[in-house]
């Protein structure tokens, strides 16, 4: 089976490009992690062989293009690199914008604080709305173990948020 | 299996809204890094990844005419490392030197000679100014991540618009670091938080005093579209 890359990356880079943030890679290597998963996907299209879709195929690549890279790299030049992103806040952007940012923030800051395995199951679950079979597909996990860990991280989740807003009343 | 409560399901839905998309611009500039490194022709992926520069070369006193063309594969123009999510200046370039030798006794136009120099990635830690121009030490790296660590909570601060706390995470990063090598991207984050607070003369200035110190860096660049722009 053969896969073209130019319709591929047409078709998919915007999956990838929010699976990638949604899981944990920072703003400023997100392009980085895009092009590595779709020369991944050139490297290794002789080996897809059409048993899952080529869209969970690719989930698979971000998968471990993303560990790869919050491993590779070192912490404070993360931080650095996403400081330089600043002044891209405006003060003035409507203020249904600024909560929804606000969520995306909080969201991603309390998914820091889940399991790698935890996060990985619970962001193709909630975000990218996927069923436990292609879940598994992407992980190479059995659907029941995505299942079981689908259930800890949504407790998980929910008492982050919890705490969160526990926290947020205290202050 | 169970579902979300309806809280975290209502944050669920606005940081799905909030997700930063793919801006157009980098979608097109990934494709032609891509199709250039998987070795597809860019015609047939209907995308243009080649600048091409053309230097023409005229020598007045020989008449003769070289033309160098140079043509640059636009793998990555400009490495993520330091790029910025605003269109603003960019940090990195590729510079292109062109000693040209003005051929006296050749009787042919010949080609000057260019060195095209790959963009190198900038770690902007070393373009921090010292706060004086003493000889080079190591960074204190333990000093650094504890000032990023507190920046990055001001950060925070500003990106939910979080004024109140931003001045007094400010306030703690001033007593903390009086003289800390990010100081100037402290500036910048001040800078955001007077126009969070609406004093805007006051932000004005101080993004005036950051360009006096650091005109090139890019946080401070990149407060030309804060309300201190003028």
């Amino acid at each position: 089976m053969s896969i073209d890359v130019p319709s591929a990356y047409d078709q998919h880079v915007d999956f990838v490009w929010r699976l990638l943030l949604r899981l944990g890679v920072p703003t400023s290597s997100v392009e980085d992690a895009v092009q590595e998963v779709f020369l991944v996907l050139h490297r290794r299209r002789s080996d897809f062989i059409g048993a899952s879709t080529l869209r969970t195929w690719l989930g698979g690549i971000a998968l471990r293009v993303a560990a790869d890279m919050r491993r590779g790299q070192a912490r404070a030049l993360h931080h650095l690199e996403d400081l330089q992103r600043l002044p891209r806040l405006s003060p003035r952007e409507p203020s249904q914008l600024v909560e929804e940012r606000e969520a995306f923030t909080l969201v991603q800051s309390l998914l820091d604080q889940m399991s790698e395995e935890q996060r990985t199951v619970f962001v193709l679950a909630e975000f990218e709305e996927l069923t436990l079979r292609e879940i598994a597909d992407i992980t190479g996990v059995n659907a029941n173990t995505v299942s079981s860990r689908l259930r800890l991280a949504r407790h998980r989740f929910e008492a982050l948020v919890e705490r969160s807003r526990t926290k947020e009343q205290v202050s | 299996m169970n579902a979300l409560n309806s809280e975290s399901h209502e944050l669920l839905r606005k940081a799905r809204q909030g997700t930063p998309p793919l801006p157009p611009e980098v979608r097109g500039r990934l494709r032609g890094a891509v199709m250039a490194g998987a070795g597809v022709s860019t015609v047939a992926a209907g995308v243009s990844f080649a600048k091409v520069i053309v230097i023409g070369v005229v020598s007045a006193s020989l008449g003769s005419v070289a033309t160098l063309v140079v043509t640059k594969r636009v793998e990555r123009e400009q490495p993520t490392v330091s790029r910025p999510l605003a269109d603003v200046a960019p940090l990195v370039t590729a510079t292109v030197t062109q000693p040209v030798e003005a051929p006296v006794a050749e009787p042919e136009p010949v080609l000057s000679r260019a060195e095209v120099t790959p963009p190198q990635r900038k770690v902007r830690v070393q373009s921090i100014p010292r706060p004086e121009p003493v000889v080079e030490t190591a960074v204190d790296e333990h000093s650094l991540a504890a000032e990023l660590e507190t920046l990055e909570g001001i950060l925070r601060a500003t990106d939910t618009g979080n004024w109140a706390d931003a001045r007094v995470r400010l306030g703690a990063y001033r007593a903390r670091f009086e003289n800390g090598q990010l100081r100037v991207e402290a500036g910048a984050l001040e800078v955001l938080t007077l126009c969070g607070e609406q004093h805007v003369e006051a932000a004005r200035t101080l993004r005036r005093e950051l360009i006096a110190v650091e005109p090139l860096n890019p946080a401070v660049v990149r407060l030309a579209t804060s309300c201190a722009g003028e």
